[in-house]
């Protein structure tokens, strides 16, 4: 029987970063049923699979973990927010990691303290910490890594040495209460090495190989004991830090790998979840919702926005789609990633009833181009995929196509601002859009980053998905990190 | 319009008006056969077509029926379509239509209620529940239970070729709505030779769908392609199902034939027909031309013969053996020439009369002028001899010299008219020994000398035979001065017409003459050397004609030449043995 936690993942008790929600969301009694961690193990909570105690292998060569990435997964950015965010974490340092239930940890920074304020924020950093190539963190390298960024909506005015070994950074606004803060992926500390384009992080994994956008491999750079790695997972005494094999799966390849053995599978496809349930050395734990599938409407299509049948709502969550979904529930995950502020006002319901002449989607997104389908039998109109990747999807629906400078601006500053100076310049020019009766299936980044203030758009959200991850019954030494993710750093599984 | 360009023309009308109607005959009726023949092919083609699609119909129903028979016997199916079966049923019909539709080997299938609400789609998996009745209705209603229709998807539509096929679960009658797409690749299935092309035509063409397939821009494609038009040979009706029901104007799959190929043909042909016509034309214009020129050649030579001749050049030889038109006129040119010659030879008979007569009158004054002075000195004398006797002595010793003069002016006169007129002795002459002293000439030694001992006597002026033989000799050493050449002389007896003729003939290694030398060498004054008279073979040619012979000339330039001086034997009736003067020549 496979160990299925239902829609709850296991939380911790007690303190709660982002809300009190979340904490009632995550029911104890999810937790009551799992094992506990070993012992030094930190957030016990978050172990879903605890290591057990057994012989040393015979062998000290690193094993090698075969998982398996949901389809939409793109191996492309080291900050993208699709399901690829599952690998870089295994790469990727941030000064405070959080824990499953968004609790704050020490990662590269062992401890912090902030003014009342929130302006101010000195860390210590971790002692020996350094990147793969083995050059020490820096203040300046830290500098670099939050040039630009924003914390917690606050950017960042400046990154300070104080003289005792500790870094200071100085945040532009007040506001930031929390240490979590510092745990978005986009604050993660890199460092471009010297002459060329590629980068070292201080994570416990460097990238080996990757083959296109769809194949990554990652190998331990420290031995065990060196860098403890997350927080969460503590000493677990020392065995070989296995060697990470991600590949994205298409549902059908997802079976395959299930069926040869591979160690885990990440999936959104509850077609893959309903036939590992029925195989007894699999597992299926239903992580949290985590994605949110919106339909961006332009205010000029002049379709009204009456109220959705709730049985539509229904319908798309569960006969459109493949993925494991819901309808949405009208309040936002709180767990979803943000790309750049945590507030949203969006309006609940679908606008089902709009007719628009065309509906974009990504063509990466199975979930996304069934909704889309589903939306044009609905409503009329074509649906069509946008191939370019994420990527250029997420420039396409702002408009930003063929202009690099505006795309640097995007990843610069706020899209509101730039969305906000489009609507402006549109309005004088007395102009409108060319494609303005077409509308956009979205995932979760592009609503989310805009905050239900994409300018010129009505943001109806339609459906929330979340992963599964399937796990061989050897797999040992699994635990759930930041935002709920699973991470492998720990993880073994003997030979057959 | 020359004779010869009369014929040439003629023979040309007479070869060329009846190839070229033969040629455009055949051209016409391999024209007509050519057209007939793929008239005869679209209509084959078309009755393909309809055959295919009446094939494709059976096909797809066949497809739909085994299909229903799977639909009946599914048992998870049927509660997932009587609603009994809850979520996990719902999403195997959902995807039923998907899982079955390309194995059926289907482009589009539909599982509808009898409501018409789609309970599954093959072809668009997430158009359930929607509300189409009149698909199935009007599939219902057309006698032939297949229609064409726009099939639309998530992200495009195409068109397709549909039927319905009914199957009872429970209460529920299910409408299995299926077909295949009508694409480029099935209208190129339909035609089945390479000159016929179809296309469809269907209501409210959407662009977005004739892009989509193909279709629609297929007849500008065509015509675009080639510079031939493609001519529409049929237009096969077939039921059009839109999304409101039955169209009442209907799809049409235009058959078109391209007539590039009978183009082609008819090109080729005529480029052929030309081809054999200008061949012929070329032909017949150098058979033509060889034709006439074989036939006016003779007459060409006539005249140029006849154009040679004059009172001084009667020597032009018309004898010819022919024994048509021509050679009579040759052999009245012949005989006419010959009258020529005794006339002209009777005309110069009558200028010596006449001449003659001037002379004695001339003779005669001459005479009397002598006799003058001395009839006076003797009428002086008789007087002095009678009247004064004693002065005679005195007298005649004066007037003596007077008398003496008169007497030698009369000698002077008779030695210049004597020699002034040498008086010719018609006798016989030993040819070949006259030959024989010329060649022993110091002038003409050195020569070769053939001479046929059968060659007879000759009678006539042996100085004139002599002064041509020498003239002749002369100028063939003078040909051949310089160039270490030869010169041969031979005599020949011939016969001509019964006639004993002597051949002479003198023959040189020189530079030999043109054809217009030729022609002009026997006038007077032409000459080829620098400094000559042109006078000699102009005197050798009138001796020749005086002695009643003729006298040719056969050359080629660099090979030498060979004058060829023929004498009759025995002086004939037109040419006596002349006893005038030389002189008078």
């Amino acid at each position: 029987m496979g160990f299925q936690l239902g829609n709850m993942f296991v939380a911790p008790a007690g303190r709660s970063l982002i809300g009190a929600s979340l904490a009632a969301a995550l029911g104890a009694a999810a937790c009551a049923g799992l094992p506990p961690g070993p012992p030094g193990w930190v957030g016990g909570d978050c172990v879903i699979r605890p290591l057990e105690e057994e012989p040393p292998p015979a062998s000290n060569r690193a094993p090698m973990l075969r998982i398996g990435l949901p389809e939409a997964a793109r191996l492309i950015s080291h900050h993208a927010d699709g399901d690829e965010r599952i690998v870089w974490p295994h790469v990727d340092e941030t000064l405070v990691a959080t824990d499953c239930a968004g609790h704050p940890v020490p990662s590269l920074a062992s401890s912090w303290t902030h003014s009342d304020s929130g302006h101010r924020w000195v860390f210590a950093l971790r002692p020996g910490a350094s990147f793969s190539d083995s050059t020490p963190v820096t203040s300046a390298a830290i500098r670099t890594s939050l040039h630009r960024r924003s914390v917690g909506g606050a950017p960042v005015d400046s990154v300070t040495e104080t003289g005792d070994g500790r870094i200071a950074v100085h945040l532009a606004v007040p506001g930031v209460q929390s240490a979590a803060a510092f745990s978005d992926r986009t604050l993660a500390v890199r460092r471009v090495t010297p002459g060329s384009r590629s980068s070292v992080s201080t994570g416990l994994y460097r990238m080996l190989n990757r083959e296109r956008d769809r194949v990554i491999s990652l190998q331990s750079v420290r031995t065990e004991g060196e860098n403890p790695g997350p927080a969460v997972a503590g000493r677990v005494g020392f065995r070989p830090t296995p060697r990470l094999h991600f590949e994205v799966l298409t549902a059908s390849d997802a079976l395959n790998a299930l069926d040869i053995g591979w160690a885990a599978v990440l999936t959104r496809n509850r077609r893959v979840t309903e036939y590992a349930s029925g195989i007894d050395r699999l597992s299926v734990v239903t992580l949290q919702w985590d994605r949110t599938y919106r339909l961006l409407v332009p205010d000029s299509s002049g379709s009204s926005s009456e109220a959705p049948p709730n049985h539509i709502l229904e319908t798309l969550a569960r006969d459109a789609v493949s993925a494991q979904a819901r309808a949405y529930p009208g309040t936002e995950i709180t767990g979803e990633p943000k790309l750049m502020c945590e507030e949203t006002s969006e309006s609940a319901g679908p606008a089902v009833s709009v007719a628009v002449r065309r509906i974009l989607y990504d063509g990466n997104d199975p979930t996304a181009a069934e909704l889309a389908a589903r939306l044009v039998a609905l409503t009329g109109g074509r649906a069509a995929s946008v191939d370019d990747g994420p990527t250029d999807y997420f420039r396409r629906v702002l408009g930003l196509e063929g202009r690099p400078e505006q795309a640097a601006k995007l990843r610069a500053s706020s899209i509101s601002a730039w969305a906000e100076s489009q609507r402006r310049s549109r309005s004088r020019s007395g102009g409108s859009r060319s494609d303005g009766t077409t509308a956009y299936v979205s995932v979760s980044q592009v609503a989310a980053a805009e905050c239900g203030r994409l300018p010129g758009y009505r943001v109806y959200p339609l459906i929330n998905t979340r992963l599964s991850l399937i796990m061989d019954g050897r797999l040992r030494g699994v635990f759930l990190g930041a935002e709920g993710l699973p991470m492998f750093t720990h993880a073994t599984m003997p030979a057959p | 319009m020359s004779f010869r360009s009369r014929l040439l023309t003629g023979f040309l009308m007479l070869a060329l008006v009846p190839l070229a109607a033969f040629g455009l005959g055949l051209s016409r009726e391999t024209t007509q056969r050519l057209a007939g023949e793929f008239d005869r092919q679209a209509r084959i083609s078309t009755e393909a077509i309809q055959a295919e699609l009446r094939r494709e119909s059976a096909e797809v129903d066949l497809r739909l029926a085994a299909l229903a028979v799977r639909v009946a016997a599914d048992d998870r199916l049927r509660r997932a379509i009587l609603g009994g079966g809850g979520g996990f049923d719902r999403s195997y019909l959902l995807d039923f239509a998907s899982i079955v539709m390309e194995p059926a080997g289907l482009s589009m299938l539909q599982l509808q209620d009898s409501s018409g609400r789609i309970l599954s789609s093959g072809h668009f998996r997430n158009e359930f529940d929607r509300l189409v009745p009149e698909l199935a209705n009007g599939l219902g209603s057309l006698p032939e239970g297949a229609a064409l229709t726009t099939v639309r998807t998530a992200d495009s539509s195409f068109l397709a070729f549909v039927r319905m096929k009914s199957v009872q679960i429970g209460e529920q009658s299910v409408q299995l709505v299926g077909g295949v797409q009508i694409g480029d690749r099935f209208l190129a299935s339909l035609e089945h030779d390479d000159a016929i092309s179809v296309s469809l035509e269907w209501p409210g063409d959407d662009p977005e769908v004739a892009a989509g397939i193909g279709l629609g821009a297929a007849p500008e494609s065509a015509s675009d392609s080639s510079s031939e038009p493609d001519r529409v040979v049929a237009g096969i009706r077939f039921p059009f199902l839109s999304p409101t029901g039955v169209d009442p104007s209907p799809a049409r799959f235009v058959v078109r034939q391209s007539l590039a190929e009978l183009t082609a043909l008819q090109r080729s042909l005529r480029v052929w027909f030309a081809i054999g016509f200008g061949g012929a034309l070329i032909g017949a214009l150098i058979l033509a031309a060889w034709v006439s020129s074989r036939l006016s050649r003779p007459l060409e030579a006539l005249s140029n013969k006849t154009s040679r001749l004059d009172l001084d050049r009667l020597d032009i030889d018309f004898r010819s053996d022919r024994s048509d038109e021509i050679g009579d006129l040759s052999r009245l040119l012949q005989a006419l020439t010959g009258r020529l010659r005794t006339s002209a030879s009777r005309l110069r008979d009558a200028e010596r009369q006449v001449t003659r007569g001037e002379m004695a009158r001339q003779v005669n004054h001459d005479i009397k002028n002598g006799l003058v002075p001395i009839r006076n000195v003797v009428e002086h004398l008789t007087e002095v001899t009678q009247d004064e006797p004693d002065q005679l002595g005195p007298v005649f010793a004066e007037r003596g010299k007077t008398l003496i003069s008169g007497i030698s002016y009369l000698e002077d006169l008779a030695s210049n008219y004597s020699k002034l007129v040498p008086r010719v002795r018609p006798e016989r002459i030993d040819v070949n020994g006259l030959a024989r002293e010329i060649a022993a000439d110091g002038a003409a030694r050195g020569c070769d000398l053939k001479v046929d001992p059968d060659v007879p006597a000759l009678t006539g002026d042996p100085v004139a035979l002599r002064r041509i033989l020498e003239n002749l000799v002369a100028n063939a050493r003078e040909a051949v001065s310089g160039s270490g050449g030869g010169v041969r002389v031979s005599t020949a007896p011939l016969s001509h017409d019964g006639v004993p003729v002597i051949r002479i003939s003198v023959e040189d290694d020189g530079p030999g003459l043109s054809s217009e030398e030729q022609d002009r060498v026997f006038e007077d004054f032409f000459s080829t050397r620098e400094g000559g008279t042109g006078l000699g073979l102009s005197i050798v040619r009138r001796l020749v004609t005086d002695m009643g012979g003729r006298i040719r000339v056969e050359s080629e330039p660099g090979h030498g030449a060979r004058f060829i001086v023929e004498l009759p034997a025995e002086p004939s009736s037109e040419h006596p043995a002349d006893p005038s003067p030389r002189a008078a020549v």
